[in-house]
């Protein structure tokens, strides 16, 4: 039996059993230690599974406190280790990290074609997770996160942010006085999105992949192959790894991959489609190398309803509205040819609420707004961008059984097989 | 003796050949200038154009593969990649035979095994069983054991688990484990019956030999054992006109206790195979059934719950 499947009470079952009586409402907290004191079983632990780029943030986020972090490159591990305080503890195989039973939370800003496999694991040893974006690097990958995560009532989140809160990039306002306007059919409905540079966001084709990369010797810090995990063997190269590794298919998408979820995680919640997919994808791209990514020029993703998702990577146009309804138009800033706009966004009721405190998420075992059933819908647009691009080719897809309809090319690419030993 | 007339025409036979084949690879050599393709149409007439050549071209692409960091080969490996994903789109399967073909070919001429792996993530990509009797023998081949376990897991078929049985038993213990992972998602994940023998037309489809048996022993009267091999063929990734085929004959052995079989299609089966199985909930409804079906409506995803109210409206 896995430990996760023990019916023991562990620390986040005590946690939230603790919460359920009110121990931590009735018992004010300066009684438990002073002011501003919190008591060692009431505060959430996490590691930080690789510490890298993307990692050095997640060593700060609030909630929990940092006890193990993990790298496969030592010297990541030690700069890590020697800002932190010395209870923390570095290691170089995240299994090790899994097995301590001290550890309430597992973050995974590793790169992508890591997510899922850490995710799986880390939920079937009972720890809570808050992943790096994009979810998952394949479709199938995302749903084996989501069965396992589900089969063992693990709280997850996914590191994007503006469904609930901060500035939609260059939009000019934060996603809640839209998803007013759009819930309440201000616009209409069925919806055009267009996310690109004119409607406030960019999608980095700096992170292309390069295609001359002459092996190298791997530095002695590094475990190349615990690196590599799941992906195919490719000889070293310093591009390969660490920031640039967005530029291959072997592990990322390029912008798409890097940003997608960032960007199209809102406008799937604005659409309200949390619990589907689109049914149709155009593509305008390029030939793509088969190991580096490269441009694209559009994507079209089309739901059974008609919402549409542009992803303009082109950008011909200054000005283009964000969305498009049959009865009007909403642009970058909250500009609208609806009359009195704002004014009427401002009398609207606030959408349904979300958790959007992850602590508060696992003390109390309810979702979080960013979770692996919405998290893996939304990187399935990504996906199925990033498919989309590879095959140059259009596609239809049955959001149901998530395969691709008429095409095995596709349908191979739903599903990548990994290197051994490492399988889902 | 040989006459003046025979050596002129000889000559001249030589001298046609010998044009004919600089033009065709003054051809390809045009060709693979044009890749990568600025967009799917240019992309598509180019591997289409490659493809046309022949097995024995793809084979020397093959050939001219050279080890990263030893040469630019950049043009090849766009062609030979780009052939990947235009022979695997729907209606190409002679196109796919010949490049898989080709690919094999070039498999058994190709030395360094970085080239090898490249050749093996193209069938990864596109390779069917044709090409499963050339990687088996790599499955113990260290240089690139893990590139040919993988390439025979995404094919997926039984040909291609038989192969990896069979390595298995030459194999030591790493490659053993490896084998073991990709026959374990090899039995979750089949692959699909490929374009080739799934016309649109049910006329002339080329049915899964389980399927025949399962038909061959309801007609036989055997028709628990036909049920259940209808169950466990519709566990897996089989295409629309085979799935609605399957049904048809799960409803006509077991009526109304079909039903769960039916339902069970709802959240992992593709648009037509839902409708289909609907369309037989429709006739084999009754009070309980009914109450079932509501309760499934309740959690399955939107659009299934929209096709199941359908089905349901003016039955309650």
């Amino acid at each position: 039996m896995s430990k996760a499947s023990r019916p023991t009470l562990n620390r986040r079952g005590f946690l939230k059993t603790a919460a359920g009586i009110g121990l931590f409402t009735i018992v004010p907290r300066h009684a438990l230690g002073g002011e501003g004191y919190t008591a060692p079983s009431e505060e959430l632990t996490k590691a930080v599974i690789g510490v890298g780029g993307m990692g050095q943030g997640h060593l700060t986020m609030p909630g929990s406190r940092l006890l193990a972090v993990c790298d496969v490159d030592r010297g990541h591990l030690n700069d890590v280790l020697s800002r932190c305080e010395s209870y923390v503890k570095g290691y170089a195989d995240f299994r090790e990290v899994l097995q301590r039973d001290d550890i309430d939370i597992v973050h995974i800003p590793t790169p992508p074609h890591w997510h899922a496999l850490i995710s799986v694991a880390a939920a079937e040893a009972g720890k809570d997770i808050w992943c790096e974006k994009p979810m998952a690097r394949t479709i199938y990958e995302g749903q084996k996160v989501v069965e396992v995560v589900q089969k063992h009532e693990r709280i997850f989140r996914l590191n994007t942010w503006f469904r609930f809160q901060g500035d939609f990039y260059d939009f000019g306002t934060t996603v809640e006085p839209i998803k007013k306007a759009v819930e309440n059919r201000l616009f209409g409905w069925p919806l055009k999105v267009t996310v690109g540079m004119a409607t406030g966001f960019t999608w980095k084709f700096q992170w292309v992949g390069r295609t001359d990369l002459a092996p190298q010797p791997v530095p002695a810090e590094l475990d190349y192959e615990m690196w590599l995990g799941p992906a195919p063997y490719k000889p070293y190269h310093p591009h390969r790894v660490h920031q640039t590794f967005r530029g291959y298919w072997d592990y990322d998408g390029g912008g798409l991959g890097d940003m997608g979820q960032h960007y199209l995680d809102p406008v799937q919640y604005l659409l309200e489609k949390d619990d589907t997919s689109p049914v149709e994808i155009e593509v305008d791209a390029p030939q793509q190398h088969p190991d580096a990514v490269g441009t694209w020029r559009r994507i079209v993703m089309r739901y059974a309803d008609g919402c549409e998702i542009i992803f303009d990577g082109e950008s011909k146009a200054d000005r283009v509205p964000f969305i498009e309804g049959p009865e009007g138009k909403l642009y970058k800033g909250f500009e609208s040819d609806v009359k009195g706009l704002k004014e009427k966004v401002d009398a609207l009721p606030a959408p349904a609420p979300q958790i959007t405190d992850f602590s508060e998420a696992v003390r109390t075992r309810q979702k979080f707004a960013l979770n692996e059933s919405n998290g893996h819908r939304s990187c399935t647009l990504v996906n199925l961008g990033t498919i989309a691009v590879r095959l140059g080719r259009n596609l239809k897809f049955d959001p149901v059984a998530q395969r691709f309809i008429g095409d095995e090319g596709a349908n191979r690419l739903l599903q990548q097989p990994m290197r051994g030993p490492w399988h889902l | 003796m040989i006459s003046n007339g025979f050596r002129i025409r000889l000559l001249s036979v030589l001298v046609a050949c010998a044009l004919a084949f600089s033009a065709a690879a003054a051809d390809l050599e045009g060709l693979l200038k044009q890749l990568p393709g600025k967009d799917y149409a240019g992309t598509a007439r180019v591997c289409e154009a490659i493809v046309a050549e022949g097995a024995d071209a793809i084979a020397g692409l093959c050939a001219r593969l050279v080890p990263l960091g030893k040469g630019d080969d950049n043009a090849v490996r766009y062609a030979l990649s780009g052939m990947a994903k235009h022979v695997t789109r729907a209606g190409a399967a002679n196109e796919r035979e010949t490049y898989v073909a080709g690919l094999v070919a070039g498999l058994a001429q190709q030395p360094e095994p970085e080239c090898k792996a490249f050749i093996l993530q193209q069938l990864q990509f596109a390779g069917t069983d044709t090409a499963v009797t050339a990687i088996a023998p790599l499955v113990n081949d260290a240089g690139v054991t893990n590139e040919a376990i993988m390439a025979l897991t995404a094919i997926g078929t039984p040909v291609a688990a038989d192969a990896l049985k069979t390595a298995e038993a030459g194999a030591g213990d790493a490659v053993k484990a490896n084998i073991g992972f990709a026959l374990a998602r090899m039995a979750t994940s089949p692959a699909e019956v490929t374009a080739s023998s799934v016309p649109e037309s049910t006329e002339g489809v080329i049915l899964p030999e389980r399927f025949i048996e399962a038909r061959d022993l309801a007609q036989a009267g055997k028709t628990r054992k036909a049920a259940r091999i209808c169950k466990e063929l519709l566990q897996t990734h089989v295409p629309p006109v085979i799935c609605i085929q399957i049904l048809d004959l799960a409803v006509s052995i077991e009526g109304g206790k079909a039903q769960p079989v039916l339902m069970g299609l709802m959240n992992h089966h593709g648009a037509e195979c839902r409708q289909a199985a609907l369309t037989h909930a429709a006739k084999l409804l009754n009070k309980s059934s009914i109450k079932k079906w509501e309760r499934i409506q309740k959690k399955a995803a939107p659009e299934v719950q929209a096709e199941i109210a359908a089905m349901l409206a003016g039955k309650r």
